[in-house]
């Protein structure tokens, strides 16, 4: 069905980075494919190389075929990336659905039974009538997958699919995953190893040097397990003010829509970690703007208080910095130097003079996450809002950045996280909030 | 031909409280332009009589083509987003392709373009935050616009990846069969109709 080529490939930004396959490997039946490793070690790389997209369109060396006949079949194989929105290209769902087809020119009587089927088996019935910037993450992705599907690939290729999903619309994919599998070869990049261990059929795993091998099932739990990777170590001051934020009968509504928050009371104070859950669209983004004293036009009563004085409000954007799901908008700066404020003597990572004078745009994923953290660290902020901070993150790098976090904790900053992921939840919470129907409710650990 | 442009947007539904929004960004855009003609002038402009704006000595022809030239970028921008605000864009774009007026190399990199504004919005609010909660000075300013291009640019080259490999080919078909309402064609026909004449006044009145 498919033969993966040996291939050598090298890297345009990068001579000395490689991804390298000495073996052929041979895929005959359909299934589930999953390719695992490291950030940064080349899966989406090696997943690019199949379908044709590099070097072809991104640059970089190729030694080797990869695949034979690779054009020619590239109609045959559909990629579907990480972020949702950045795939789509049309407001009306329709056209969106559509789109695929009438690029591999299938007739529009098929379009119209493919609709009605993939409608039904996704559960896309209610989304038609929307636009496209309206639809959730997971309807977005539903829809894109959808549009793929539809025009029958043999080969699916699917990088970190579920990246931006909440844990019901993550669920319902890898569903979906489980009703085609049979019928398609799928490649599978994905970090959720113990949700989707029962799914997968075989293991292909890239390690640090770029060389992929395909490795049994059975070291999948093994891949589950902890890295026990070197952790950063912030300093162990810990600062002596105490300050606590008070939240009395707190309401808001956006200008011309209904009540979105309250009436809700609560506190949040330094040295605890509070997460906020809830559904999409349940306020929780619009509750770390008030906090932050960027909302202001809201009904209720909000104190901070600090070392059991009140202080004025108008403090707390000195006291908050924010880290939102992109470290990127947190980068003004041409180096680490110049982003961090002070020079603050942490263990690990980002204190040699090589990283501190490299850009920031230049450092991983998982490291451009802890580094946004480290820049309000290096402030000396005392309130630290984090929007979604393990998404698209690799097990090692979730337990990098559930250190740092217990290490902001443990300085006794206050930490308030909006999270969906359970496990990173029971392992970092000391409260947690959910908010539902403007109310806020706080959950037993 | 301005003001029978704006009648018939409003007409067809254009929010004074957007239109004052756009023309404000449209003035800014176009007043930003005018000084930077003035500030690096082309060398054919630097003759002739000298005169004195705000206790600064520049050449009248440099004067006069600042005006005239931002005025035109003012008009052009403020009508070509406030066109865009009453057309159904994604339909009009669509029918382009499939009748073969415009490339897909082209339509649907400006459809992904505009079906973006909103993201990319979004997302310069939360960099606003950021500049906002580490005390940025207002002149680093400027920076938080090179944070902004870094993510349009990102964000162009997944929605161009996507478009390759979801198969886009100038051989492709066209389901729907969008034609462009009256309201459209109208408003499409006088905008161009609109920008020749500006250009042409222009062309002379510089000339």
């Amino acid at each position: 069905m498919l033969k993966i080529e040996p291939f050598q490939f090298n890297y345009e930004s990068n001579a000395a980075k490689v991804l390298k396959l000495k073996h052929q490997l041979h895929f005959e039946k359909n299934g589930v494919v999953l390719i695992s490793g490291k950030s940064g070690t080349g899966k989406s790389t090696f997943l690019s190389l199949i379908k044709g997209i590099i070097p072809e369109f991104t640059g970089g060396h190729l030694s080797g075929n990869v695949i034979e006949y690779q054009k020619e079949n590239r109609d045959q194989m559909v990629y579907l990336f990480q972020n949702p929105f950045s795939q789509v290209i049309h407001a009306d769902p329709v056209f969106e659905f559509a789109f695929t087809m009438e690029n591999l020119k299938i007739e529009k009587d098929v379009f119209y039974k493919k609709k009605k089927e993939y409608e039904a088996k996704m559960n896309l019935e209610h989304i038609w009538s929307k636009e496209t910037s309206m639809l959730s993450n997971g309807e977005c992705q539903k829809l894109v997958l959808a549009s793929m599907l539809s025009v029958s690939p043999k080969i699916i290729l699917l990088d970190e699919p579920t990246a931006f999903l909440d844990p019901e619309s993550r669920k319902e994919f890898y569903q979906i995953l489980r009703g085609i599998k049979n019928t398609h070869l799928i490649f599978l990049v994905d970090h959720h190893l113990s949700e989707i261990k029962e799914i997968v059929d075989r293991t292909i795993f890239i390690d640090e040097r770029g060389e992929i091998e395909e490795i049994g099932k059975d070291v999948l739990p093994e891949l589950m397990g902890s890295s026990g990777a070197n952790m950063l170590s912030l300093p162990m001051s810990r600062s002596s003010n105490q300050i606590t934020l008070y939240l009395q009968d707190v309401e808001f509504k956006y200008p011309g829509q209904k009540k979105l928050i309250g009436p809700i009371s609560t506190y949040f104070r330094t040295g605890e970690v509070t997460v906020l859950k809830g559904r999409n669209g349940s306020g929780k983004s619009t509750l770390l703007k008030i906090l932050a004293g960027l909302l202001r036009n809201y009904e209720g009563k909000i104190e901070l208080k600090e070392n059991e004085k009140f202080m004025s409000l108008k403090k707390l954007k000195k006291l908050v910095g924010f880290a939102f799901q992109n470290p990127e908008n947190n980068f003004f700066y041409d180096s680490l130097e110049e982003e961090f404020a002070r020079k603050v003597e942490w263990n690990g990572e980002f204190n040699t003079e090589e990283e501190l004078k490299r850009s920031p745009y230049l450092f991983s994923e998982g490291q451009k996450r802890r580094i946004s953290l480290l820049i309000n660290f290096s402030l000396e902020k005392q309130i630290f809002l984090i929007d979604e901070p393990t998404f698209g993150q690799d097990l090692e790098n979730i337990e990098k950045i559930e250190h740092v976090i217990r290490s902001l904790s443990a300085a006794n900053k206050m930490v308030i996280i909006i999270s969906h992921d359970e496990q990173f939840i029971s392992r970092v919470a000391n409260r947690v909030l959910e908010l539902k129907d403007g109310s806020i409710f706080e959950t037993k650990l | 031909m301005a003001f029978v442009l704006i009648s018939v947007l409003f007409f067809y539904g254009l929010n004074v409280k957007e239109s004052v929004r756009i023309f404000l960004y449209s003035a800014l855009f176009s007043l930003v332009y005018g000084v930077t003609i003035i500030l690096f002038p082309s060398k054919d402009l630097m003759i002739g009589q000298v005169i004195t704006i705000f206790n600064y000595e520049i050449f009248k022809s440099v004067w006069s083509a600042a005006v005239i030239l931002s005025s035109r970028v003012l008009l052009v921008s403020f009508f070509s987003l406030t066109s865009f605000m009453v057309l159904d864009f994604e339909k009009m774009m669509i029918h382009f392709m499939s009748q073969k007026f415009v490339s897909v190399k082209w339509g649907y990199p400006i459809l992904i373009g505009m079906n973006s504004i909103n993201l990319i919005k979004n997302e310069f609010e939360r960099i606003k935050i950021n500049a906002q909660m580490r005390g940025l000075s207002k002149k680093d300013f400027p920076r938080l616009f090179f944070t902004l291009l870094v993510f349009s640019i990102k964000h162009s080259e997944r929605g161009a990846l996507s478009l390759i490999t979801r198969g886009l080919s100038e051989r492709k078909y066209f389901y729907f069969n969008l034609v462009p309402t009256v309201q459209d064609k109208l408003i499409l026909v006088l905008f161009l109709f609109f920008y020749f004449t500006l250009v042409s006044v222009n062309f002379l009145v510089l000339n």
